[in-house]
């Protein structure tokens, strides 16, 4: 078993309750696209962010981790390769339509991790039967295997350790406070009209920021299926140092499991943290940065 | 006071506050969202700020309704969500300008504070025997309080406990039931404040708003905050009354037709919920959960705005329509739970296909497939939840 643990920062520019959730420059809800920005799109981006704002953290989700059969690999190739979600995923709860809030399943859901010479690529389908199924067609009872699991308590976890951890903020107030006043600063020092505005929006957003701003700096779901779709690999697969299992016949599952939280609804970033396994046969004599024994 | 004079204001009331809430939605809908409208990008954060206003203040005349639904529920009548096709007289003083749906200008929101004020200028004090249209807001609601306040309590709330909306929203709108005097007189007593007479009140927001437009009129006066949209859009033929627009051109007629029926669903099963016959808790809450909220937000909301960037018709060069809030006469349900989830099972339906006409004919842009899979979905999710 390959197994992978990935983390890191991303950017989701959506909107939010009780604006619908295609409205593209927000209203009602708590996040909005600034003047000169593009619309706002829904869009979970693992790597490059679209109009990233100033005190955004570094967009980008890599590997931190690999083991092969329990053994950690400190030189693995896919060490720090990359992580992303391709075709465009978003959280797809539409204000109740498809989920309640916080039970959002992110559609669709095709990951790929790449280093230098090998991309690996899979995507999960609502059901392989049925691989042109939308989101809008599933059932609830396969709809459900890719919400967020329950945590005993509920759909999310509240001012998580784990968030703060992974952030360093547990101030939540504090830390608004202090980004207004570099915002502040920034605008006694900006020229340009349109950057003046944003800047002053912001400002004004986190003055008028409500109780659930701060706590989606604290909150975060936990995801946990089976990726089940067709495996790619584009590259050397002998640089990873053994085989992914596949067949057409047999289609091993690559289970998957990370949280994502810490939204900050000002610079519309999150963090998401996890693992994926990949059932994997390593090869005998050769060493895991691919040279010959 | 009787029973049936308090059913009978708070029936006035929720046609006042329904009707008040859909001009809201419509200014607010109508106002323009980005700089490839003509606008600059001061002017969208002007707007959006305005626009944030208008529906914050929607949603509490939304709330407002709500209350007053709660009451005739409580106090043993059916919920009240008609209201006349626009443009209709205003049933209250010391308004004389008709109840429209318009764009936002500053002799709209004056309009709007017109309406919103609760007390009648020095000196113009209501008469005995004067005409029950002629009160202000503000005496319409100290009525319907003294009226709580003089009826034996244990008398006045026979209705069932079930019939009252719920709504704890991540929001401004917040509903909970009424079953005593104390509860209903609080509930009185914030939809009051909300309107007038407090420095966050309705009033005070639209004054500011007011102030704000014309400031921005006078430093560009070739500033058109709004969409073109005709007044009192209409597509009904039996209902049309001089200040009517009817619209003409086909697909926006069906889109408005669509938004027409999305609207009527939503507040039959509004309806519903106030008014159960036979219905579960864990109905109910499907009933919110599944079609309610998710109309709310989804549908009318998104629909709204499209409207008013669809053609109006022939005559109209440049002319946009926009939603116009169309009921028929009926706006209630059988009892009988079957027929009564049939019907709205159907309307779903309804809404499904004329989406989807939509969809294939192009008429709803970008954003109109979107709201097509959410009806098809909600469609399919209420019919599952009837099985």
């Amino acid at each position: 078993m390959l197994l992978l643990q990935f983390e890191g920062w991303f950017q989701c520019r959506l909107p939010t309750n009780p604006d619908p959730t295609d409205e593209p420059r927000g209203i009602s809800g708590s996040t909005w696209a600034l003047a000169g920005e593009p619309d706002l799109d829904r869009i979970i981006r693992w790597s490059d962010p679209v109009a990233p704002r100033s005190y955004s953290p570094a967009i980008g989700v890599r590997v931190v981790g690999v083991s092969i059969n329990g053994t950690s690999q400190p030189e693995h190739p896919l060490l720090a390769s990359t992580v992303e979600l391709l075709d465009g995923p978003r959280f797809e709860e539409r204000n109740g339509v498809i989920a309640k809030m916080g039970e959002a399943p992110i559609d669709p859901f095709y990951i790929q991790i790449s280093a230098r010479n090998i991309a690996l690529r899979r995507r999960d389908l609502w059901d392989p039967r049925q691989p042109a199924l939308q989101i809008h067609e599933v059932p609830p009872e396969l709809l459900r295997r890719r919400q967020p699991t329950h945590t005993g308590t509920g759909i999310w976890e509240l001012a998580s350790a784990e968030v703060a951890d992974a952030t360093g903020v547990a101030d939540f107030p504090g830390y608004f406070q202090r980004r207004k006043g570099f915002l502040q600063r920034d605008l006694e020092a900006a020229d340009d009209p349109i950057a003046k505005l944003a800047l002053r929006t912001r400002i004004r957003r986190i003055n008028n920021a409500r109780w659930v701003e701060h706590f989606r700096l604290g909150f975060r779901v936990e995801y946990r299926f089976e990726i089940n779709g067709q495996t790619e690999i584009v590259g050397d697969e002998e640089d990873l140092g053994g085989v992914v299992l596949r067949s057409p016949y047999w289609l091993p599952h690559w289970p998957i499991r990370f949280w994502m939280g810490g939204y900050d609804s000002d610079t519309l970033c999150a963090f998401v943290r996890g693992t994926l396994e990949i059932p994997f046969r390593a090869l005998i004599g050769r060493t895991l940065t691919g040279h010959p024994t | 006071m009787t029973r049936e004079d308090l059913i009978s204001r708070l029936t006035q009331a929720a046609e006042i506050e329904h009707a008040i809430c859909c001009m809201y939605l419509f200014a607010g809908f109508a106002l323009k969202r980005s700089p490839s409208e003509g606008i600059s990008w001061a002017e969208v954060e002007q707007n959006r700020e305005w626009t944030a206003i208008l529906f914050t203040i929607a949603r509490e005349e939304m709330a407002h309704l709500g209350i007053v639904c709660n009451l005739l529920g409580a106090i043993g009548a059916v919920p009240e969500l008609w209201h006349p096709p626009f443009p209709h007289s205003a049933p209250i003083g010391p308004v004389t300008a008709p109840l429209e749906l318009k764009s936002l200008t500053p002799e709209s929101l004056e309009h709007l504070i017109q309406i919103e004020t609760g007390e009648r200028p020095e000196g113009s004090a209501i008469s005995e025997g004067q005409d029950d249209n002629t009160r202000t807001i503000g005496e319409l609601y100290r009525e319907i309080r003294i009226g709580i306040g003089r009826i034996e309590e244990e008398k006045l709330f026979i209705g069932p406990r079930q019939a009252q909306l719920r709504i704890d929203f991540p929001s401004s709108v917040n509903l909970g039931p009424l079953h005593s005097r104390t509860e209903a007189i609080l509930a009185l007593d914030r939809l009051v404040a909300e309107s007038g007479g407090t420095p966050a009140s309705h009033v005070a927001r639209l004054i500011n708003v007011k102030q704000e437009l014309e400031a921005a009129l006078a430093a560009n006066p070739t500033f058109e905050p709004s969409r073109r949209v005709v007044a009192n859009p209409s597509i009904e033929s039996e209902t049309r009354s001089s200040g009517m627009t009817t619209i003409s051109h086909a697909d926006t007629r069906l889109a408005m037709e669509l938004f027409n029926r999305a609207y009527l669903a939503m507040l039959l099963i509004l309806y519903r919920v106030n008014s159960p016959f036979g219905e579960t808790d864990k109905e109910l809450d499907l009933l919110r959960s599944v079609a309610y909220f998710p109309l709310m937000t989804m549908v009318i909301r998104p629909l709204g705005e499209m409207l008013t960037l669809l053609p109006a018709g022939d005559g109209m060069p440049g002319a946009n329509a926009g939603p116009g809030f169309e009921l028929p006469k009926q706006v209630i349900l059988p009892p009988d739970k079957r027929v009564a989830w049939l019907r709205l099972g159907d309307l779903l339906g309804q809404l499904a296909s004329i989406a989807g006409t939509l969809v294939r004919r192009g008429v709803l842009g970008d954003r109109g497939e979107f709201l097509n899979q959410n009806l098809q979905r909600i469609e399919s999710d209420f019919r599952r939840a009837m099985r």
